[in-house]
């Protein structure tokens, strides 16, 4: 069963493990892929098809993440084999050169991305989204002392968390609104379907911020403040009295 | 009817745009009433709504919400307190994707202990006529249930006066029929004050007042069956009758029915049988 923010119910071990720990072993196992290259990236996907298997959460919803970035690290992996460099080339088409160790290269940063979004939906496929607040909430409280606003950092992961699912569907509907216009973000060829995308950024975007208003001002409602002393009134839309 | 829990006087506001939002606005409500507030898109209602919960600052006139002055700065955090506010899409007022812990999440800012603030969640979510839901995803509700909790998250504070800024404007009918219920138990209950900023002229129709509003003034208020039966007043505002008093004005056109025009269905129904 599916709930909320990509959470799959569950009882597996990686489930029952502490979120301040999952979000820990996230953070470490994300610097160690983002410095990784060759068998030691080979040993990263290992260990993350480990963890697939541990959680059951399924493949299919364990690697959606990265099936729909598939186009983004298509784009990365072309863009470092045809512009890193000119040595070696196998192919030179005027200003491009397809070349070995840019392929590897595009190779190497397209598998860090992907295994660092398998990761981080890992992490909310086995989390309850108040674990996760609660989660970062611990690990960042020995930094309260510094002042560092803990509870404030904590509720905008939460919020963040539970907005990406309505964001999501957002996205899909702008998609079909596009479709439906003749824009379609599915059509043939690589370059048509990159501009089709960065059209769909802007109301996306747009329809971020509003919604992140609308949010602001509905908490700002139920006496939510950063300081001791209440948001004081807004004189216009957004300023401060 | 009680005190007065809403006492405005000349307000005016004018966005960044320079364009006057709501000019001169003088209203009251008292204790415990229903007040519609119509008019059509643009006519200042969501910002006379943002007035009485202190999230628009005054800009002119004066302004008490339960006593409070909404221009003292001090008054902010007692205000937001006493008045209550439920926004037109449930899915951008949640805080938290479980029931219960977005509920709680009032109630924790206002201070109350985390037993307090689920104690209080509890409560009014049974009032909302959703106990049970505690642990549910938000997302998993429909449209009536999200509004339905997103008024607990309301009242689970404590509110003497509950605004819902075009509420039902994003849900289906039934959503708006139990959302309805929901606010007419509140008010039953706990003797809750509200302003139910709407486009549905059924709302209006049973409300104890309506208070018509076009280019940032109000232009009218009165008895439900004397303000939507004017059908003159309402196109100067931009709107339409209910569709009872629309019924009965045809039904009066082709001679079958005469007299003072019904708002709702059932004074429809009331004054057909009849």
């Amino acid at each position: 069963m599916r709930a909320a923010a990509g959470y799959v119910w569950g009882d597996s071990p990686l489930h029952r493990t502490p979120a301040s720990a999952k979000l820990a072993a996230l953070l470490a196992l994300s610097l160690a892929v983002a410095l990784a290259e060759g068998p030691a990236l080979a040993a990263a996907l290992l260990v993350l098809l480990a963890l697939v298997a541990l959680s059951r959460v399924g493949w299919r919803r364990a690697l959606a993440p990265v099936w729909g970035m598939r186009w983004f690290l298509l784009l990365v992996v072309a863009m470092n084999a045809l512009l890193l460099s000119r040595e070696g080339a196998l192919l030179e088409l005027g200003p491009l050169a397809l070349t070995p160790r840019g392929l590897a290269q595009g190779l190497t940063v397209a598998t860090r991305v992907a295994l660092v979004a398998a990761l981080g939906a890992l992490l909310t496929a086995t989390t309850r989204p108040q674990e996760l607040v609660e989660g970062v909430r611990r690990l960042l409280s020995p930094l309260a002392r510094l002042g560092v606003p803990v509870e404030p950092a904590a509720l905008a992961v939460g919020v963040t968390v539970q907005f990406v699912p309505t964001l999501l569907r957002e996205s899909r509907q702008l998609i079909w609104a596009q479709r439906l216009r003749c824009g379609d973000v599915a059509s043939r060829g690589i370059m048509r379907r990159a501009v089709s995308y960065v059209r769909l950024l802007v109301p996306i975007f747009v329809s971020a911020f509003r919604r992140a208003d609308e949010l602001s001002a509905a908490m700002e409602a139920r006496g939510y403040r950063l300081s001791d002393t209440p948001t004081g009134p807004r004189t216009r839309e957004g300023r401060r009295a | 009817m009680g005190e007065k829990i809403v006492e405005a006087r000349g307000v005016s506001h004018a966005y960044v745009t320079g364009r006057p939002t709501l000019r001169d606005v003088s209203l009251d409500v008292a204790g415990g009433e229903l007040v519609a507030v119509v008019g059509e898109n643009g006519s200042g209602k969501t910002t006379l709504a943002r007035h009485l919960n202190a999230l628009i600052a005054l800009q002119a006139g004066s302004l008490t919400v339960a006593g409070l002055d909404a221009s003292d700065p001090a008054c902010v955090w007692e205000l937001r307190r006493a008045c209550g506010m439920v926004f037109q899409n449930p899915e951008n007022q949640f805080v938290s994707s479980v029931v219960a812990e977005d509920v709680a999440f009032g109630p924790r800012n206002f201070g109350a202990s985390e037993e307090d603030a689920a104690g209080a969640a509890g409560r009014a979510l049974e009032a909302v006529g959703l106990a049970g839901f505690e642990r549910r995803d938000v997302h998993g509700l429909s449209g009536g249930q999200q509004q339905r909790v997103a008024l607990a998250g309301v009242l689970a504070c404590g509110p003497r006066l509950v605004v819902l800024d075009e509420a039902t404007s994003m849900i289906d009918p039934r959503g708006r029929d139990e959302l309805a219920r929901a606010v007419e138990d509140a008010r039953r209950e706990h003797g809750t004050t509200v302003v139910w900023i709407t486009h549905d002229m059924e709302i209006a129709g049973r409300a104890d007042r309506v208070v018509v509003m076009s280019g940032g003034e109000v232009v009218a208020v009165g008895a439900p069956g004397d303000v939507l039966a004017d059908e003159a007043l309402l196109g100067r505002a931009g709107l339409e009758p209910p569709l009872a008093t629309r019924t009965w004005r045809a039904l009066e056109r082709a001679g079958a029915v005469s007299g003072p025009a019904p708002v709702t269905v059932e004074g429809l129904v009331s004054a057909l049988c009849d």
